[in-house]
């Protein structure tokens, strides 16, 4: 049986398609349509909801995700909150009061959306140094935002105040620890290796899921059926971030929020490119596994593992194998993943204090959005300043994430000045052969490599050379 | 950070209704979930969904097609092609052109070609979708015209898809050389998807008396039910169509709309059954006209100080496969393309080139922002020919005493507050002092560029269309005092209800909670203008307003006699109606007018005075008046990426005597921040088979949180509008989108400081980080071929 509770209502379910998501079954079954159907594909916000969940210290987290690609069975055990439920008798929530105080709803469709993430803001503690920030997974074409960055700053500076559901949250965590197990003949959730290989064994044509930001795009919006899913998120093994003999093993189906925070703490030049990967909204869905099983061409977590010399691992409940990501990745979303295996976890190395490591990311919209160029530089220089290490990965330029050996060759055993940079960018069309796409043009992607190549040189040299951070 | 100016309201009724920012009228509604949009009703019982099965090539036709094999199909409910349609089967709005379904010729890629049932709407997307792969062969055309690059010679009859039009007298090139200088330029200018939160949707009810029932998310409700009823081959008067709110419109929804409620009834009726039809996302981003691209060029005649003497500009919008609105948009765009300034004489030509893509469509501005870009461009190329600001450059052009004559005879009134807005403007937002500081951050900082740019908008209120210009309301009152109105604007999300509830409470003298304004519906007020060309409250409001007047009128001429009182002697104020020494509440004053049979409903009706256009001569008054403002953006730009960020705005913005001053400040700050969008991120790519590419949120991008300038100044420029328009009041829905333009040449600038302003920016739009990358590089080929 699926549980789970919506608002205050907990509700079991049987019979319910492997792909049905959220979003639909709220509109459609519960009639809950305030929550609504901006794009369905986690870009527009419109579908916002949050989603409580339990942490490893039994507190409830509450955290915004896009009903439209969350598939129904994914939610088991946990409670959603739309936005029907905010508001009591004829009293606004604070949240919702504060939209309507700074004029910040027009035509009012992305509305609830916004006011949930407001509310997803309002429980967080502490709060967000930048609250606007918790709103970048909503999209407004009416206001131009202002009046919403207002009601951020006003609900994020609000004194903590217990609301209705906070005092509803013994019931909902009594309720929580009352669910079974997921039972479901054709969506299953493994709490280990063992029962994940067996089910895979019988099942060999199911998806694997973690967020699904990605896989519910092939429902909503190629309008695939997918019978049998496999849901990786309730494995020990795949949601832990651990210590290893010389660095880290973060679990494939850590959400990329906690997978941000960590590596902000222990990575800190990767903190821009987590900020950047798609919006607040879909990190709370989306993981490392997801991005990587994917293999997208762009996909910004490969050359960053490439620039870190991190490792993919992957597992089929008796061992586990470990791969460079640039072996890994074999092609325009191919993988050396075997049919029995799924990947657990990403293997990263503690970093060298006299490693220089930048990553940098060029799109076109600078929040959530699809690189167009990512670049990661990692080097290190031996005490005659002459490149002892180098790395240089690059998305966005090939039908894969890919390692461009020939330009670290060019600078190892060297000292990087500025005639090696000079030198370095001649080769790049050599080397980097990208094509032309809807995102740009194959040339500005050439040009971006040899000037992002020039940035890291300036960052070597200690210039500043970046603009002011967006919001 | 964003300022709410005190107004002084010039014909201030002792009950200030009119003049405060009282929040949307659906405001409570929307952040409660409760506010309904189309696709939230409760579903009549057995209603069907539709979807629509879609061309695979841009240009050719339908070699052979199995579409009978659908029928077969267990979850299809019924299939209905354009031989299915009783009456017209062209929907062109002005023009034909608009097949509502196309089997034999084809003429943009997803183009629909017919109507697939089902009981659910993911079914009917998902059959429809395995459809266009699987059951049509096509014949596909050799040649694409995707841009004015394919289109070599206007006088094919196949290049446009209306006659070329030209104001002003011809200008020969002796005459431009007769001036000092001169200077040409050109440029192209991306279209804009509309990104209407809310997709295209329509549910349509069958009738008992053979006709139709439509709620439409539609901006134009009068023309639906025209056009339903042609192609149901039906009366008006069979079809009513209800509209309460859209999820926004932006002009996507004034034609654009039509095509799904002809489609959605076309089913209902087949069928008898209640139909919905609601686009996914991609579909109506390929399958809905958007924003005109633009190509324009400019041939200059300037004396030595920069004045314009004698201009030959043209415009060339790109306007898809038919006509659709082009006719008009591009004639606003040769209307705007003097912006502010005088074009001393001029000639401006427009051309309506024929693409193989989408029809393109109403967008905020219709036209007029693609015509001012040309001549904000040719400002910032006539600073760096002669050496000055942009900023001295627009002043000395701007419309001035002996100079306030368009190019199509209209004189321009408020030139002299426009010159006060702009000075104001120049100085609140320090602009000599930070331009300053700017030259001195681009002289230390190679890497990092800053620029600086002031740009004016003069915008033209009124339909150019005459008889557009024209609207009605029906009001009720109750015996309870309450108050309903019905006017024939629609609401977006622009907060027209707002207003004209305001205006009505205001008029009548009562509370603002004492009105209702209800849906839009074709049943109470017919025979309406599409809500469009930022007119919605100067038109509606004064209809509302005469409709309370007339309601007020007879209650005070009741009030007289019931009490045998001088006409002075009485007032109503809140909600109280003083009667000499006497008060008594209004619902009083209405029971006792109802006691005595005085009619309580009555229609209002208005329509534009002074305007009039000749357009075969091309002379004549089109525009009310115009709509003013100013805006100075500051921005950062990346030399090594492109990127950019806008790190200051400041706005000062003319909208007459506010209605409401947080809805008008609401309409200007999403208007820049979606103009910016325009200029900046928002790319439309389409393919050589003309396919369009940037099809999703995943590759259309909008602006977000994030984009939203570090420093966001607005402030309303505090000025009566001269016009007898409502409570003095100007409109605001589309001008403050061209105040955007200031952040493009501030992009401009910023380049240009590459070469010391010495070499021009070819800088197309959108600005994105590829284009300003290629500009600046540009520049530092240029500024070797100095240094050599």
């Amino acid at each position: 049986m699926l549980q789970l509770m919506i608002n205050d209502q907990a509700i079991t379910l049987s019979q319910q398609a492997a792909d049905t998501m959220l979003l639909s079954f709220l509109r459609e079954r519960q009639g809950l349509v305030g929550s609504k159907e901006g794009c369905a594909s986690g870009d527009c916000g419109a579908c916002t909801v949050v989603m409580v969940s339990q942490d490893q210290q039994q507190q409830l987290s509450y955290k915004q995700i896009n009903s439209c690609i969350t598939p129904l069975h994914s939610l088991h055990g946990k409670q959603i909150i739309t936005v029907e439920y905010l508001k009591q008798g004829q009293e606004l929530h604070p949240v919702q009061q504060a939209i309507v105080d700074k004029h910040g709803s027009q035509c009012g469709f992305c509305t609830p959306g916004f006011v949930m993430s407001l509310y997803a803001l309002s429980r967080q503690t502490p709060k967000p140094e930048h609250p606007e920030e918790f709103l970048a997974g909503n999209l407004c074409r009416c206001t131009g935002y202002g009046p919403l960055i207002e009601a951020a700053k006003q609900v994020a500076a609000a004194p903590a105040a217990k609301d209705h559901i906070q005092e509803n949250e013994s019931a909902v965590q009594y309720w929580m620890g009352q669910c079974d197990k997921l039972e479901s003949d054709h969506y299953w959730q493994p709490t280990s290796r063992s029962e994940l290989a067996s089910i895979r064994a019988k099942h060999p044509h199911a998806k694997w899921i973690g967020g699904g930001t990605d896989l519910a795009l092939e429902v909503t919006q190629q309008y695939q059926r997918i019978d049998e899913i496999i849901d990786l998120t309730a494995l020990p093994e795949l949601t832990g971030i651990e210590r290893t003999n010389n660095g880290w093993r973060i679990g494939a189906a850590v959400p990329l929020d906690k997978v941000h925070a960590f590596m902000a703490q222990h990575y800190p030049t990767t903190d821009e490119i987590f900020a950047r990967l798609g919006n607040i909204t879909i990190r709370h869905r989306a993981t490392l596994g997801g991005s990587l099983g994917n293999a997208s061409p762009i996909g910004d977590i490969a050359p960053l593992l490439i620039s870190l010399n991190g490792k993919i691992e992957v597992d089929d409940g008796t061992t586990t194998e470990l791969y460079a990501p640039e072996d890994y990745i074999t092609g325009y979303r191919e993988t050396r993943l075997k049919p029995q295996q799924w990947i657990s976890a990403i293997h990263l190395p503690d970093l060298s204090p006299t490693l220089k490591h930048q990553i940098y990311k060029v799109s076109k919209r600078y929040e959530d959005d699809i690189a167009t160029v990512v670049l990661a530089v990692a080097m290190e220089c031996d005490d005659q300043g002459r490149v002892s290490h180098c790395v240089i990965s690059a998305g966005g330029v090939a039908a894969k994430s890919v390692r461009l050996s020939q330009l670290e060759d060019c600078l190892l055993g060297e000292a990087f000045n500025n005639d090696k940079l000079k030198q370095l960018q001649a080769l790049v069309p050599q080397y980097v052969k990208p094509i032309d796409d809807v995102r740009a043009s194959a040339a500005y992607r050439v040009l971006l490599v040899q000037n992002l190549l020039k940035r890291f040189y300036l960052y070597s040299q200690q210039l500043p050379t970046r603009l002011a951070a967006h919001a | 950070m964003r300022k709410l100016t005190t107004q002084h309201l010039e014909q201030t009724a002792p009950s200030q209704v009119v003049g405060k920012s009282i929040p949307h009228e659906s405001a409570a509604k929307q952040v409660a979930g409760e506010a309904q949009f189309i696709d939230d009703y409760n579903l009549p019982s057995g209603c069907l969904h539709a979807a629509v099965i879609t061309s695979q090539v841009a240009k050719g036709k339908v070699l052979a097609q199995q579409l009978d094999s659908l029928q077969q199909h267990p979850d299809v409910v019924a299939v209905i092609r354009c031989q299915d349609i009783p009456g017209h089967q062209d929907i062109g709005p002005i023009f034909k052109g608009d097949p509502l379904l196309s089997e034999n010729e084809i003429s943009y890629f997803q183009q629909p070609i017919a109507l697939v049932l089902a009981h659910s709407h993911q079914l009917a997307w998902q059959i429809a979708h395995q459809a266009n792969q699987e059951l049509i062969q096509y014949q596909s055309a050799d040649t694409l015209a995707l841009s004015e690059q394919d289109i070599s010679d206007l006088s094919q009859p196949n290049a446009t898809v209306r006659p070329s039009h030209c104001m002003g007298k011809q200008i020969a090139d002796a005459q431009l050389d007769r001036s000092e200088l001169q200077l040409s330029g050109e440029q192209h200018i991306g279209g804009q998807e509309h990104f209407y939160l809310e997709g295209q949707v329509s549910l349509a009810q069958p009738t008992e008396d053979g006709g139709v029932m439509l709620y439409t998310s539609s901006q134009h409700p009068s023309e639906v039910q025209k056009l339903v009823a042609e192609v149901l081959g039906i009366a008006f008067h069979q079809v009513t169509v209800d509209m309460r709110r859209m999820g926004g419109g932006f002009g996507g929804k004034e034609t654009q709309a039509a095509q799904w409620a002809c489609l959605a009834s076309l089913a209902a009726w087949h069928c008898n059954k209640p139909v919905k039809i609601r686009l996914p996302r991609s579909i109506d981003m390929a399958v809905t006209g958007k924003r005109h691209p633009f190509y324009n060029r400019y041939q200059l005649g300037l004396s030595a100080e920069g004045i314009i003497e004698s201009a030959k500009l043209e415009v060339n919008g790109l306007c898809g496969h038919s006509p659709d609105l082009s006719d008009a948009i591009v004639d606003r765009a040769m209307f705007h393309s003097d912006n502010a300034y005088n074009l001393g004489e001029a000639e401006v030509v427009g051309n309506r080139l024929k693409t193989d893509t989408v029809s393109h469509t109403a967008f905020r501005g219709f036209g007029g922002p693609q015509g001012m870009m040309l001549i904000e461009q040719a400002m910032q190329d006539i600073a760096i020919a002669t050496g000055q600001d942009a900023l001295d450059v627009r002043y000395k052009n701007l419309y001035r005493d002996g100079h306030t004559t368009t190019h199509y005879g209209m004189p321009v009134e408020q030139h002299q507050d426009q010159l006060n807005l702009i000075k104001q403007l120049e100085e609140n937002s320090d602009y000599r002092a930070r331009r300053q500081q700017i030259d001195q951050w681009n002289n230390s900082n190679s890497l990092i560029k800053k620029g600086l740019a002031l740009s004016p908008v003069k915008f033209g209120i009124s339909f150019t269309a005459k008889h557009l210009n024209q609207a009605g309301a029906l009001l009720h009152v109750y015996t309870d005092g309450s108050v309903q109105l019905n006017h024939g604007g629609t609401e977006m999300g622009q907060g027209l209800h707002t207003k004209v509830q305001q205006i009505v409470a205001q008029t009548l003298g009562i509370p603002f909670s004492y009105v209702l304004i209800t849906s839009t519906r074709t049943d109470k007020v017919p025979n309406t203008s599409p809500t469009a060309a930022s007119s919605g409250s100067d038109l509606n409001g004064m209809a509302a307003h005469n409709a309370a007047k007339e309601i007020k009128q007879r209650l005070l001429e009741f009030a007289q006699q019931h009490y045998q009182l001088a006409a002075e002697q009485i007032t109503i104020n809140q909600g109280q109606v003083k009667l000499a020494e006497q008060t008594i509440s209004w619902a009083e004053l209405v029971q006792q007018a109802y006691m005595q049979r005085v009619s309580l409903s009555a229609t209002g009706f208005y329509k534009t005075p002074k305007i009039w256009y000749d357009r075969e001569q091309a002379q004549g008054r089109p525009f009310f008046y115009f709509a003013l403002g100013a805006s100075v953006s500051e921005v950062s730009i990346d030399t090594l990426t492109g990127e950019m960020s806008v790190d200051r705005v400041d706005i000062l913005h003319d909208v007459g005597t506010s209605l409401n001053p947080a809805i008008d400040i609401g309409q200007i700050e999403g208007a820049f921040i979606q103009g910016l969008g325009w200029l900046t991120n928002e790319e439309l790519v389409w393919d050589k088979k003309g396919k369009l590419l940037s099809n999703s949120p995943a590759n259309y991008k909008i602006p977000t949180i994030g984009d939203y300038p570090e420093q966001m100044n607005i402030t309303l420029f505090d000025q009566a509008n001269p016009e007898h328009s409502i409570y003095r009041s100007k409109a605001v829905g589309e001008p403050p989108f061209m105040l955007a333009i200031s952040a493009w040449c501030a992009i401009y600038d910023a380049v240009t400081s590459i070469s010391q302003h010495k070499q021009p920016a070819q800088l197309d739009s959108p600005a994105t980080s590829e284009r300003i990358l290629m500009a600046c590089q540009k520049q530092y080929e240029f500024m070797e071929a100095q240094d050599e």
